[in-house]
């Protein structure tokens, strides 16, 4: 202790201290910069027909053209409506959800596997907007499995 | 020991059997009467504070499997998936380039490989990748498991993905996780 006469002196912690803030103002500046990630399992791209061989169960593909996005049965040919608006970055795809939901309804044994397909000048954001779309609804599930097959003018 | 606590040992010890609290409060206040000039701020409860922070931190930058920092090159959609990472091989595709953990491969140019091989270069170098985790396999280390992390700008043409994507199954790399930043809407 100080003032002992000679003995040991007392530990100076200040430049500890020092290392010790420092420390934290670079773990909390890095920290901040960090973002928050999750993960979405997708099954193979497919060349050719998509939808994984020799699935039974008919399955709906979501094919993201250029300015609008439509519906085919099994690949083929199209559901026999009209084309869906494009999902817009800021916001729900809640057209895209509410017609998955009306064809899950109305084929009862469709595939949980959906085919998402797209030009090949579609940003990847509208495929992940997409996958969100046809994940779930205030109901439950819809289509939690999705395949990513090629691009349509490959 | 800590000053304070040697301090409050001394008091203790001398506080003789029998004493009712009343006399010994005033004892105590006669005490600090007497040592009343501050000789120093005390910094070992704040040291404590700081490392329990620092440890704290450290744990949770720790937690996260895979951290990437977000820039104008680099910068995954936001999803409303809330599956947690799994680790694996990173494929990552920014604006500009192709790295597969996290060594650049190929180069891009309006969304076309640059280099000579063209997408081959990323099957090449998986291909590596998927023979030194074979070989780390087969000398006890964790198994090959055909699990990859792709890690994409929210830009990248589908054209892109669908090309790496392709590389990384003729690879045997047959599992495959977008990372996508969490917080999307519905």
């Amino acid at each position: 202790m100080a003032g002992g006469g000679g003995g040991t002196e007392e530990l100076n912690l200040v430049p500890y201290l020092d290392i010790m803030v420092n420390l934290i103002m670079f773990m909390v500046v890095v920290t901040a910069y960090l973002v928050q990630l999750k993960e979405a399992p997708i099954i193979a791209p497919t060349y050719g027909g998509a939808g994984g061989g020799g699935e039974q169960a008919p399955f709906i593909t979501v094919a993201i053209a250029t300015t609008e996005i439509n519906l085919l049965a099994g690949g083929a040919g199209a559901m026999g409506a009209e084309p869906l608006p494009k999902c817009v970055m800021k916001g729900p795809c809640t057209a895209l959800t509410k017609r998955l939901r009306e064809l899950r309804t109305a084929i009862p044994d469709v595939s949980e596997n959906l085919v998402v397909t797209a030009d090949k000048t579609v940003p990847y954001w509208e495929i992940v907007k997409v996958m969100d779309a046809a994940r779930s609804d205030k109901q439950g599930p819809l289509f939690p499995a999705i395949t990513l097959a090629t691009s349509l003018s490959q | 020991m800590t000053p304070s606590a040697t301090h409050s040992s001394e008091i203790h010890d001398s506080t003789p059997s029998g004493e009712s609290d009343d006399e010994m409060m005033m004892r105590r206040r006669k005490h600090a009467k007497v040592g009343s000039a501050v000789e120093g701020l005390n910094l070992t409860a704040m040291m404590d504070i700081f490392t329990i922070i620092l440890v704290f931190l450290i744990k949770q930058y720790e937690a996260a499997p895979q951290n990437i920092t977000l820039s104008e090159d680099l910068s995954p959609p936001l999803s409303t998936t809330t599956a947690e990472m799994v680790p694996g091989v990173s494929l990552i595709i920014s604006k500009t380039s192709v790295m597969v953990d996290n060594k650049r491969i190929v180069v891009l140019a309006d969304g076309k490989p640059t280099g000579t091989e063209g997408w081959g270069a990323v099957g090449k170098a998986l291909g590596a990748r998927r023979e030194t985790i074979k070989y780390i396999g087969d000398h006890g280390g964790s198994q090959f498991d055909g699990n990859v992390m792709v890690i994409a700008d929210e830009k990248t043409p589908y054209d892109v993905v669908s090309n790496v994507l392709y590389q990384a199954g003729k690879e045997q790399f047959t599992t495959y996780r977008l990372i996508l930043r969490a917080g999307g809407t519905e």
